[in-house]
């Protein structure tokens, strides 16, 4: 009634909604009282390193960071002495939370939903909170990652994800974060189905290679007519619901998939295209330039051979750098050298590992960079801010700064390094549990050990 | 002398001794191969890993002579004559060994029109030039178990190749190495008819995963037997006439059956659920065979005392889980809790793709059950040799052994270890700096990644 | 340049064996000296380019035949930059500089005409249905296989993909066979393309009414293709390799069991009769040849293996990667039958991630093995490895660095030797098989065109069609396809049979 008395209650109610709930059991559900991280090596990712600094969390954002900075008291002191604090990951391409057990269960696999046209298909509102994979990844260091969904020529649209949170709206940072389109290469999609077992494919017409060029130049040609007419359609489509909320004219027939598309062909939200062949990435390239489409490569594979044009129109690289390289005569470490190459030639990129259950080796994928070139500090910001920024979420997460999104790590040396153990993490000034499926059954039977014959 | 860089006349002598074809690419092997008579190597001023009895040695000379390890300690007198690599501040280790590859197979891993096809042979269909040998070796695997896949109960017989980047098929073999078999349980081998158009493919269930393993070796009994009464026939027959018995048909997958139960032939066996396991070790020891590993073994920390107590080996991945159902207990602590329980444990790739990386693959149990470092790179080097039964040869770094060794640029369990040199039998098959070097033509875009 | 004379002998037609040189014809004929003088003046002057009237009332029987003044192309020996060959009974009679022609030939002017052997297919499908593509239900088997033979795995029903006692001569279209002879080809070693074990090919001569009448060696061998069949066993190659050695030892079985029932069948159970283990047996003996179909560089490897441990005879077809196991083939004397197929359609089960310029460095090096071989002094034959158009890949070939000259000798001389049938055929010497092309420009080239077909002496003129050798796919698609009724006008067996 009185403003005051608003006020207070609309600030209690924000303390609580900004406040997420912690997952798994964690100790204190919403705990206001701030915590400080004190002792370790601060690795902040967007200024200098600290040798020994404190890290002051309250209101799940970083209120303080520094050398010489005061832990409030009342605080939660967490002793980092001999251990190093850094931002959480972010995995920029993952399809963690709609997917589950790949192989043999298909019912928890949300991914690829039918047809090639699916732009309104939206990872969001799939996402499973409780997932396994969700701890697992969380465990390892990773705080966020984005979920986006695959396959056909439209798959959909992604979300980023924090690694914490009930239900989907507590997990989802920002949803839709982009539009998700496989560029394509004209040849046949893979058929899992033919792929598998013995004697599969047998539908296949044999063909020479010179016919499958031919097809494969002129599927590609009329896919990309297709897409390209959809972007219109689109764009006319915004037009004409525009026009029909300023009361200028009738709505238009509903059109679910054609209205998700309008962000996209208007160039407002990014379009991912997922590409690996030199040609493709330029094609992708020329494409998203021509239509004024905001454009991010995913897979990029051979984007070591096109940084001219992916610097020149400043487009973001989504890498993946455990794969082998594209061609037999490509050298040995090309996916190695890849993000070296991307950074020598002032391209931005990011580190992703492109699936789920794999995601907590995101930061052994940055090793493999860094192993092979990538400067350690490109290393880890290629698995923090870059994918942060990339994601249009860099001024709130990716490093450890007063102001952003308390997603803090701690471990027990270099995250690079497969020795390292991750001890603490803490997702949006939550102290999250570091229990998972795997530390449980590791617990029930590693000492005890039931198998043996029945008598 | 720059540390570890192949400087003078050992470079010369490398370039000329690798002739290893262009980076990586137009991939065409040139058979470096060692002759006896040739002068000696040494690696000097490395710490050595040794996997065996003298432990980790800093600041170790290695002396290779034929193709072997001649000498190994701090303070050895390096021969005069010798090439010498200088590897000051760099790592040696042993070449790794991967238990369980498809690398190098030509025209496919399975013969999967049939659920026992004992007869069929990985050696058969080796391909020498498939560059996944020279980017494992880019990687530091040196010797590799290629398996026959897993959509059968009883597949093939495996071949273990040492990677003689530019030999041929044969010279890739590894001579000496007891024959093998690949027996496979759980969701492939019954899943594989799921797939088929027309009549399934038996079995379905895993009931009849293992009505046919004792099916099949009951008939190599019975196979056994008419070969046993063909040869009595045949002495008391004492040299013929109409009277000589004709010999049996020579039944090459009875045959190889037969040669399990004789235990001429080391099993390798897929498994994941806990149940399959025991089940494998019930008929194994029923029927009369012994399994050697037990492969993948996701679930094997819950049965480790059995499989200990059988005797069998696991070889497992350091962290793959929740792609198959049957995959999904799967735990990183796997290889930790069976290793503690006395199983010996390897851990290996199944994937042309992370052989490359096993050194880091190997690094994770430190973290994941707290594995020594010592016993974490046994996971990759003596146990999957003593799995192989080749440990006499390889998996360490011992005199009188093979000179199958990896020059890192730091320890290989850091994040900065990158493969410098690969030796097989003390003959340079990889040697980053020479590739680096042939990929530099004019003009050409070079992925290097602002390489130090 | 090594001879390899491989035996393939199984009884020739005995019909056959009488088509010699008529003796009695001869000696009759048989000009006295001052004749010899007159013949050897006209024979000048027919050199000189004067053409003889045709022989009117024989000219019917058409089985004497004079080519005279043309450049003959023996192959076997020296050029002659103009000479006479003499055709009778489906024989050379006689060739040389001057050669008597015999009154009642029929002389032809080969005045600027080239004139060669009779070219050879030395392995192909000449004549045989082609496999169905669209829509067919083929493919490779095996996860991930390419079937790099182009052999669509599922044959068109109902002949099964293992059938070693399958015979080519029982399905051969004689109108399609003889088309080949429009771009100079007179004899064609024919098998089916599809499956794992085709069967036993047959080596045929192109004239005839019926496809019996073209045989020159039937079977003229086993074959086995090392490819695979899908949702079959072997679905692998490492399956078809065991089948082929599996099929041998049951075969020993098989024999020895036979063997010892004929020798004393009294209280014994009789053995089953086997048709596919019954066709290995002559493999077995060594008395046939096992051909091998090679696209891979191992699967020489792996036919010589075969071939030592089972002691057999092998040759080894389509060998499109030969050149990297030169060494081994010579010093094997590995009989090879080069393929020209060098872009054959393949079932992929992928296409995703396909390394494709790969594949297209494949199919060059394929194009590049003839030239590499030659090189390398690797003899070898040429065949069509049932490309659509034989002659654009011997073209493609022949642009890819192989001579002209080794072009037309592996298309000759080396495929006969190779299929053992040098005795009687393969160059234009006396007494060999009256096959012989005539040219107009440089055999083999471009612009030229093949003038004047003969097999077994009978004449056959292919129509006058623009860039006849050009091979292009689309010529041969378009042509109509003859039927049974389109056969020579000189078809020897409209007068009344042999002699």
């Amino acid at each position: 009634m009185k403003r005051g008395g608003c006020g207070a209650v609309v600030m209690a109610g924000l303390a609580v909604a900004v406040v997420p709930h912690a997952v798994d059991g964690a100790a204190s559900s919403s705990d206001p009282r701030a915590i400080a991280i004190t002792g370790g090596r601060v690795v902040t990712v967007s200024g200098p390193t600290l040798a020994k600094g404190t890290v002051v969390i309250a209101g799940g954002k970083i209120v303080a960071i520094g050398e010489t900075v005061a832990v409030p008291r009342d605080a939660t002191v967490i002793d980092a002495t001999g251990r190093t604090v850094y931002p959480g990951l972010i995995d920029a391409m993952t399809t963690i939370g709609i997917t589950e057990i790949a192989g043999g269960a298909a019912g928890t696999v949300d991914v690829a939903e039918v047809g090639d046209m699916n732009p309104h298909a939206k990872a969001a509102v799939a996402l499973n909170p409780h997932s396994d994979l969700i701890p697992v990844a969380r465990a390892a260091g990773l705080t966020a990652a984005l979920s986006a969904p695959r396959g056909g020529l439209v798959s959909g649209q992604s979300a980023l994800v924090r690694l914490a949170g009930h239900t989907p709206a507590a997990l989802t940072v920002k949803g839709p974060v982009a539009l998700h389109v496989t560029y394509p290469t004209g040849r046949p999609p893979a058929d899992e189905a033919r792929m598998a077992g013995a004697g599969a494919g047998a539908d296949l017409e044999p063909k020479t290679f010179a016919e499958r060029q031919r097809e494969k130049k002129k599927n590609q040609d009329k896919e990309l007519r297709r897409l390209a007419h959809l972007l219109e359609e689109a764009k006319a489509y915004g037009a004409a619901l525009d026009a029909a909320r300023a009361g200028k004219m009738p709505p238009p027939r509903v059109d679910l998939p054609m209205e998700a598309m309008v962000p996209a062909a208007r160039g407002r939200m990014p379009v991912v295209m997922a590409a690996d062949d030199d040609d493709d990435i330029r094609g992708a390239i020329k494409f998203a330039v021509e239509r004024g489409l905001k454009l991010i490569i995913s897979g990029g594979a051979e984007a070591w051979r096109c940084t001219d044009v992916l610097k020149k129109h400043d487009i973001p690289v989504l890498l993946t750098v455990d794969r082998l390289p594209r061609k037999e005569s490509d050298p040995y470490d090309a996916q190695f050298t890849n993000p070296g190459a991307l950074q020598a030639a002032g391209v931005r990129f990011a580190i992703v590992s492109d699936q789920s259950t794999k995601a907590r080796n995101l930061p052994f994928e940055a090793a493999m960079a860094r192993a092979y070139g990538l400067p350690a500090d490109a290393a880890l910001r290629a698995i923090t801010l870059s994918p942060a920024e990339i994601l249009g979420v860099g001024d709130r997460m990716g490093s450890l700064a007063e102001g952003k999104d308390a997603n803090i790590i701690i471990a027990t040396g270099d995250i690079m390094d497969h020795r390292t153990d991750v001890t603490h993490v803490f997702i949006d000034g939550q102290p999250q549990s570091m229990e998972t499926r795997h530390t449980r059954l590791w617990k029930q039977f590693k000492d005890t050990d039931p198998g043996g014959r029945s008598p | 002398m720059t540390g570890g860089a192949v400087t003078g006349r050992a470079a010369r002598l490398l370039a000329t001794a690798i002739g290893i074809a262009a980076a990586s690419g137009a991939s065409r092997p040139t058979g470096a191969r060692a002759a006896a008579g040739k002068p000696a190597l040494a690696i000097v001023g490395a710490t050595v890993l040794t996997a065996g009895p003298q432990g980790t040695v800093a600041g170790g000379t290695i002396v290779i002579r034929d193709g072997k390890v001649a000498a190994l300690g701090k303070g050895v007198a390096v021969p005069p004559g010798a090439v010498v690599i200088n590897a000051a501040g760099r790592t040696v280790m042993p070449g790794i060994i991967d238990c369980h590859s498809h690398t190098a197979v030509e025209s496919g891993i399975n013969e999967g029109s049939d659920s026992v096809t004992a007869e069929v042979r990985i050696a058969d269909v080796i391909d020498h030039r498939d560059v996944d040998i020279y980017r494992q070796l880019a990687g530091g695997v040196t010797t590799i178990n290629v398996l026959h896949g897993s959509a059968n109960v009883i597949g093939g017989q495996n071949a273990v190749i040492k990677l003689r980047w530019g030999s041929s098929p044969r010279d890739l073999v590894f001579q000496g190495a007891p024959r093998g078999i690949k027996m496979a349980l759980g969701e492939n081998p019954k899943r594989a008819n799921a797939r088929a158009t027309g009549a399934p493919r038996y079995p379905g269930t895993r009931m009849g995963v293992e009505a046919t393993l004792r099916g099949a070796f009951q008939e190599a009994q019975q196979y056994r037997r008419e070969w046993q009464d063909y040869e009595k026939k045949l002495a008391a027959a004492g040299g013929g006439g109409k009277d000589k018995p004709v010999a049996p048909r020579r039944d090459l997958r009875l045959e190889t059956l037969r040669d399990v139960l004789d235990g001429k032939v080391l099993v390798h066996a897929h498994a994941y659920r806990a149940d399959e396991i025991l089940m494998l070790i019930q008929v194994a020891e029923e029927v009369g065979f012994k399994v050697r590993t037990f492969q993948h073994v996701l679930e094997g920390y819950k049965v480790a005392s059995e499989i200990a107590r059988h005797g069998a080996g696991a070889s497992t991945f350091s962290d793959w889980w929740a792609y198959k159902i049957e995959a999904q207990d799967a735990i990183p602590y796997n290889a930790a809790v069976m290793a503690a329980r006395g199983v010996l444990v390897s851990l290996n790739s199944d994937s042309d793709e992370l052989a490359r990386r096993l050194y880091w693959e190997a690094a994770k149990v430190i973290r994941y059950g707290g594995v020594s470092e010592a016993d974490a790179l046994k996971m990759i080097t003596l146990n999957p040799a003593r799995q192989l039964g080749i440990d006499k040869r390889v998996g360490s770094l011992e005199v009188g052994k093979d000179a199958d060794l990896v020059i890192f640029n730091a320890h290989p369990f850091s994040p900065d270890a990158r493969v410098e040199t690969t030796l097989i039998d003390g003959i340079v098959y990889f040697d980053r700096a020479a590739d680096l070097a042939k990929r530099m033509p004019a003009g050409a875009p070079v992925a290097t990644g602002g390489m130090r | 340049m090594q001879r390899e004379e491989i035996d393939m002998s199984t009884p020739l037609d005995p019909e056959g064996s009488t088509r010699q040189t008529d003796a009695r014809w001869r000696r009759e004929r048989k000009p006295g000296l001052a004749a010899t003088v007159a013949m050897c003046t006209a024979a000048a002057t027919i050199a000189g380019g004067i053409v003889f009237e045709p022989v009117p009332a024989r000219a019917a029987k058409a089985d004497v035949f004079a080519l005279v003044g043309g450049r003959v192309v023996t192959v076997s020996g020296n050029t002659i930059e103009s000479g006479v060959i003499i055709l009778r009974d489906g024989v050379i009679e006689a060739i040389g500089a001057k050669v008597t022609v015999p009154v009642d030939a029929r002389v032809i002017d080969a005045k600027g005409l080239t004139l060669t052997p009779g070219l050879i297919d030395a392995f192909g499908g000449l004549g045989l249905p082609a496999p169905r593509r669209a829509g067919s239900a083929t493919a490779a088997g095996g996860v991930g296989d390419t079937n790099p033979t182009g052999v669509p795995a599922t044959p068109a029903p109902p002949t099964s993909p293992l059938s070693p006692h399958a015979m080519a001569l029982d399905k051969i279209r004689i109108a399609e066979a003889l088309k080949a002879r429009d771009v100079g080809v007179t004899t064609a070693l024919v098998v089916g393309r599809d499956g794992v074990l085709p069967g036993k090919s047959v080596l045929i001569n192109l004239a005839g009414k019926k496809p019996e009448d073209m045989v020159l060696r039937q079977p003229a061998a086993q074959h086995l293709h090392l490819t695979t069949i899908s949702r079959q066993y072997p679905s692998s190659l490492m399956g078809t390799v065991a089948y082929a050695r599996q099929s041998l030892y049951s075969a020993i079985r098989y024999r020895d069991e036979w063997a010892a029932y004929e020798r004393a069948p009294a209280g014994k159970k009789r053995p089953r009769f086997d048709p596919a283990l019954a066709a290995w047996q002559d493999v077995l003996s060594g008395k046939e040849m096992l051909i091998v179909t090679a696209t891979r560089e191992n699967d020489i490897r792996r036919a010589l293996a075969l071939a030592d441990e089972l002691k057999i005879r092998v040759a080894v077809a389509g060998a499109a990667r030969a050149f990297r196991v030169a060494d081994l083939v010579k010093a094997r004397k590995l009989p090879l039958l080069v393929s020209v197929s060098f872009d054959p359609p393949r079932a992929v089960t992928s296409a995703a991630g396909r390394d494709e310029e790969k594949e297209k460095r494949e199919i060059e090096e394929a194009e590049k093995n003839p030239a590499a071989l030659d090189k390398a002094g690797v003899v070898f034959a040429l065949g069509s490895g049932f490309a659509p158009s034989f002659m654009a890949g011997i073209r493609k070939a022949i642009d890819a660095g192989l001579p002209r000259g080794a072009a037309l000798r592996a298309l000759t001389l080396e495929a006969a030797r190779a299929l053992g049938v040098s005795d009687r055929t393969g160059s234009l010497e006396v007494g060999k098989l009256a096959n012989v092309v005539a040219w107009a420009g440089d055999p083999l080239e471009k612009k030229s065109k093949v003038k004047m077909v003969f097999v077994d002496g009978q004449l056959y003129e292919p129509p006058d069609r623009p860039d006849r050798l050009d091979g292009d796919d689309k010529d041969d698609e378009e042509k109509p396809a003859p039927t049974e009724d389109d056969v020579d006008v000189y078809d020897d067996a409209d007068r009344g049979g042999r002699p």
